[in-house]
């Protein structure tokens, strides 16, 4: 057998078996991740259902939510109004379609960009506090208290928190899906020379109930998808300070890519062939 | 006619990725007593801890309370940090039960009662005017007897105690000590203190249970620890490097 073979091979077979066991860690924490939060969700509908939910901390973490992301989420989707605007307020109105800016800047708004900005801004602001927190608890027993007081942290903490997101997520998208509409109808004005009324009239010809509908029904499923995500991932965090911050960044992670996908799906199941 | 024991562990096994941590534990608590486990730095003593108080499942064996009121004093005292003083001590009377039957807490409370029962356990554990406090505002020595007043509230009939004195200097220690001894008499606990301060074993257990490698390795009132001739208690009790107790077997 040719020797310099054999000494390659020796060279590559640590590089390999790290690869091998960095893709089975990653594959284990995945399906860990997964399976704990599946968990958690059943659990966290169990006590919904049950009529668990206390309004103290449902409203606490309502207020929370809100006044922490609802800034952030109302310029970032005032922006993507404005940015859409000023990318076609122009050339529609050369084209001498002026009178579908409106609608095409209401309907990117109120179907994709205000939930997916208003999710963003509540996974930066909210999601990553929620599973810093809660590893922090975590870490420092103070969730294995609570068993000891026999108060499940699912209930006591995961709950509110997932209720709270659930509601106040649609609401805040409605209050910047109309940021978003009132930017693109500014900046429609100064670069396109549009008339504020065929403006609106054209976002009132276009936007049905189902966008309305739909922009909240997703706004709640990423809320969903945060909470469950950011909390499950805080829940689960052992070691120390630095598994905080691991947990909150993957927190972080895994809230965005559930939210994409969950995005993708929503968008095929309520507007797909519409 | 022999007394019935409070804690009963039947060969407790306990194994983390291969490495054995507890391997056929058996240990009976007597009513009123106070039991000191003992040991080095990752011997198992908090494992043991916390599968006595169901926190964490054992591979094998079993563990038996005589009453299901029990509670546990945490090694950092585990407050809620966003709770006051106030809320985390009445914490379990705040809060419904979610699994367990706690007997010890009727359904509700008013106001002014709660008010009432916060202010006498903590008076128990020699705190008052502390109630609005959040735990940060709070001295590490506070914090710990506020967990004890938090422990306290449903009168249990069981405690067990992880490291009470860890992160403490001796005078705060010798007040937390004399509490767990003062809590022992006044509501009748039976006490399971882990720990491995030779100067809280002194102060306040009635046996001691030396803990390495996974087993007991001695087992005896508080006067023979100082007193015997096994390798293990004599290493601990001069707490001396030389000794079958090594640093490479922790």
């Amino acid at each position: 057998m040719d020797r310099s073979i054999l000494v390659r091979q020796s060279q590559l077979f640590p590089y390999t078996r790290f690869l091998g066991q960095k893709l089975f860690e990653g594959s284990s924490s995945f399906l860990y991740v997964l399976g704990n939060t599946a968990c958690n969700t059943k659990q966290t509908f169990y006590y919904l259902l049950k009529g668990r939910l206390t309004w103290q901390p449902f409203l606490e973490q309502a207020a929370f939510i809100g006044l922490d992301a609802i800034g952030i989420s109302l310029i970032l989707t005032l922006f993507s109004g404005m940015v859409i605007a000023l990318q076609i307020a122009q050339e529609l109105t050369k084209q001498g379609a002026g009178e579908f800016v409106g609608a095409l800047v209401a309907i990117s708004i109120l179907r994709e960009l205000a939930p997916i900005m208003t999710g963003f801004a509540v996974i930066a602001m909210v999601g990553s506090a929620y599973s810093a927190e809660l590893a922090t608890m975590q870490i420092q027993k103070q969730v294995d208290a609570l068993k000891v007081l026999h108060v499940d942290p699912i209930r006591y903490l995961v709950l509110p928190r997932f209720c709270a997101a659930c509601c106040m997520l649609p609401l805040m998208t409605i209050l910047t899906a109309m940021a978003g509409i009132v930017g693109g109808m500014v900046v429609s004005h100064v670069i396109g020379g549009l008339n504020y009324n065929n403006y609106l009239e054209s976002v009132w010809r276009q936007v049905q109930t189902k966008d309305i509908v739909g922009t909240m029904l997703k706004a709640g499923v990423f809320g969903a998808l945060i909470t469950l995500f950011s909390t499950s991932i805080g829940l689960q965090t052992t070691g120390g300070s630095k598994d905080v911050g691991d947990a909150t960044t993957r927190a972080v992670v895994w809230s965005f890519v559930a939210m994409a996908i969950a995005d993708y799906v929503l968008s095929f199941l309520l507007f797909y062939g519409s | 006619m022999p007394v019935e024991p409070m804690i009963q562990v039947n060969n407790i096994k306990k194994s983390y990725a291969g490495r054995v941590v507890l391997d056929g534990i058996n240990i009976q608590v007597k009513p009123l007593e106070v039991l000191a486990v003992i040991g080095p730095s990752g011997c198992g003593k908090s494992t043991l801890l916390r599968i006595m108080s169901g926190l964490e499942e054992a591979d094998s064996g079993t563990v038996k309370l005589a009453d299901d009121n029990f509670s546990l004093v945490f090694q950092y005292s585990a407050l809620f940090d966003s709770l006051t003083v106030f809320e985390n001590v009445a914490f379990s009377l705040l809060e419904t039960p979610d699994f367990g039957k706690p007997k010890a807490l009727p359904k509700k409370y008013s106001y002014r009662e709660l008010v009432r029962i916060v202010e006498e356990k903590l008076r128990l554990v020699g705190l008052k005017g502390i109630q609005g406090f959040y735990p940060s505002e709070l001295s590490g020595g506070m914090q710990k007897r506020v967990s004890f007043a938090r422990a306290i509230m449903s009168d249990p009939k069981i405690i067990f105690y992880d490291e009470p004195t860890a992160g403490l200097d001796p005078i705060a220690s010798a007040v937390i000590e004399d509490y767990i001894v003062a809590l022992r008499d006044q509501i009748s606990t039976t006490s399971i203190v882990v720990t491995h301060n030779l100067s809280t074993i002194r102060r306040i257990a009635d046996r001691v249970c030396l803990l390495y490698g996974g087993k007991i390795q001695w087992e005896g009132s508080i006067d023979a620890f100082f007193e015997t001739e096994n390798p293990y208690a004599k290493q601990f009790a001069n707490a001396s490097l030389e000794g079958p107790m090594t640093l490479r077997n922790r």
